[in-house]
């Protein structure tokens, strides 16, 4: 089914359209989840709160691109989740690989208050990476909004591991700097 | 600070929906190969004698390399030097021939990411046209090749032979015991510089005690002794293997996995007994787009190079398996490993001068008098 007769279904609020997501997006949301909790369940748990997330926002929402639309959904539920259930753990997931690896973009700053929207720093995210090249934009996103596994995301870039980490040391260092021009000091 | 990168990571979470549909598409499509991986199938020797590093003053003994230069050559070394160029020329045609078609179909992918980069990354535009195609590099096996004069000796550069291949000594690494790896046997130390060839057998050498594998690295690259004070002396073998970018010396062997430390130092100082300079943050983030560039750049002949003069820098690159390599970087943007003399990898000249650059600051930051320019 097109995604925008899956979108109408919502509209209708016909519990069809559940059944249609989780046909044609359930193991692309799964691969999400997955990444972030590392846990068959927990990663059930989080896609089936997509399906209600999505359920209690369409209408009114009426997304562009559904796939984008559900896996923002399922990132977010499954670090809220993650968080809920690991916080202060170091459990070996790309959740925390990743998050890791973005301290490389933030000062430690704990004396330096500064109320931070989230909103507003996103936009200044999406000007960076739509100011990078292609191989490197894929790189990024792969790593930081899919948290696909570094081994996967060179594949899917078509490059070596070790390139694909040295030019995401870059990446952060060039993130961290564009914060910094931005006025966000993290 | 964990606040920040939460924040951080949540606003990560609300990308465009163009950008992630980008990459949904990728994660989605086959495999892509990596532009130079053509060059790894098919690994047809180009004949061309190289020395190993071992010079002698009297009895000259070619270890599967070419020399250095002219002035070490006896007349007999010279003949088959020029005559492995000669064949070297004529094998790299058969090459070419038998991989056309692979070659001009990955070719378009090197176009493609070229393109890509140029997009994007103006430091690797301005002079990359300039540099070659990856043709390969083979460094050829043992030959022993003795001088006539009976009369002169000299000293031996640290070496041994085990399963045929000749092992010269790299570097020493301290506190790096952790890749001494499995006991393969004890070398004898049989080898000076009036060794016929028939006596370059396993287990001699000139240098002797117990030899190990060396833990994560391939037997046929690097083997180890326990040097004084538990040091770990590594012993390379450069001899019959075939390279054709940086990645097959820096990634499959040296298995560098893009995290690393760095220090350099400048010729100068180096030979003045020197000690390496750690780098400040943004040599190192250069550094980094050094090896990067590194990995997809070829190797060529030393002798083809045209070095001339001593290296500008040498930079030390500290990995996190515990291995070092040791680089020389050369005017017109060489570099070479090493234990490699023969050959080295070009590098985008333009990324190559912004390296120096950065090194050169941090020496002249952290010394206070500028490093004179080699000229």
């Amino acid at each position: 089914m097109r995604d925008d007769q899956i979108i109408d279904l919502y509209w209708q609020r016909s519990e069809a359209a559940i059944t249609e997501t989780d046909q044609k997006y359930g193991r692309y949301l799964t691969a999400i989840a997955n990444n972030i909790l590392a846990d068959e369940e927990d990663s059930k748990e989080s896609v089936n709160d997509t399906y209600m997330n999505a359920w209690e926002s369409m209408p009114p929402n009426r997304p562009n691109v559904l796939s984008a639309y559900l896996a923002k959904i399922t990132r977010s539920v499954s670090i809220d989740l993650f968080r809920k259930k690991h916080r202060g753990k170091r459990v070996p997931t790309e959740c925390i690989t990743s998050l890791s690896e973005l301290a490389d973009c933030v000062t430690d700053s704990r004396n330096v208050e500064q109320e931070i929207d989230t909103k507003q720093l996103a936009a200044v995210i999406n000007d960076f990476v739509r100011s990078l090249p292609a191989e490197a934009r894929h790189l990024f996103i792969g790593r930081y909004f899919y948290m696909d596994p570094l081994r996967e995301v060179a594949r899917y870039c078509g490059m070596s591991e070790s390139k694909a980490k040295s030019m995401l040391h870059r990446l952060r260092l060039s993130l961290k700097a564009h914060l910094e021009k931005e006025g966000y000091r993290l | 600070m964990s606040d920040n990168k939460e924040k951080l990571q949540d606003a990560l979470g609300m990308l465009d929906d163009d950008l992630l549909l980008e990459v949904e598409k990728l994660r989605r499509a086959p495999q892509k190969r990596r532009s130079f991986q053509w060059h790894r199938l098919g690994a047809i020797a180009a004949c061309l004698c190289v020395l190993v590093g071992s010079v002698f003053a009297g009895r000259w003994i070619k270890l599967g390399s070419r020399p250095e230069s002219a002035d070490y050559l006896t007349a007999d070394g010279l003949e088959t030097a020029t005559e492995g160029a000669a064949e070297k020329k004529t094998e790299n045609t058969t090459e070419e021939a038998i991989e056309e078609e692979t070659t001009t179909e990955e070719a378009e992918d090197i176009e493609v990411d070229n393109l890509e980069r140029s997009e994007g990354e103006t430091s690797n535009t301005a002079a990359g046209a300039a540099l070659p195609e990856a043709a390969g590099v083979t460094i050829e096996p043992l030959m022993v090749d003795l001088c006539d004069d009976p009369d002169v000796a000299a000293d031996m550069v640290s070496l041994f032979i085990y399963q045929g291949r000749c092992y010269v000594e790299y570097t020493v690494l301290e506190g790096a015991s952790q890749l001494i790896g499995e006991r393969l046997g004890t070398v004898t130390g049989l080898i000076d510089e009036w060794t016929q060839e028939d006596g370059y057998v396993d287990f001699a050498g000139t240098t002797s005690g117990d030899i190990y594998a060396v833990n994560g690295f391939d037997t046929d690259f690097v083997l180890c002794q326990i040097g004084m004070n538990e040091s770990v002396v590594i012993y390379m073998n450069d001899n019959d293997i075939t390279l054709y970018t940086g990645a097959d010396l820096l990634e499959k062997r040296f298995k560098i996995d893009g995290s690393f430390k760095a220090k350099s130092i400048s010729q100068p100082r180096w030979t003045s007994s020197g000690v390496p300079y750690p780098l400040d943050e943004e040599a190192t983030e250069q550094v980094y787009a050094l090896v990067e560039v590194m990995l997809d750049s070829p190797f060529v002949y030393t002798e083809d190079a045209g070095l001339h003069g001593r290296a500008l820098y040498h930079l030390f690159l500290y990995l996190d398996n515990g291995m070092t390599i040791n680089l020389r970087m050369y005017n017109g943007g060489f570099i070479m490993v090493d234990g490699m003399e023969s050959v080295c990898i070009q590098v985008d000249p333009e990324v190559f001068s912004e390296t120096i650059q950065c090194l050169r600051a941090v020496e002249d930051s952290l010394c206070g008098v500028p490093v004179m320019e080699e000229k």
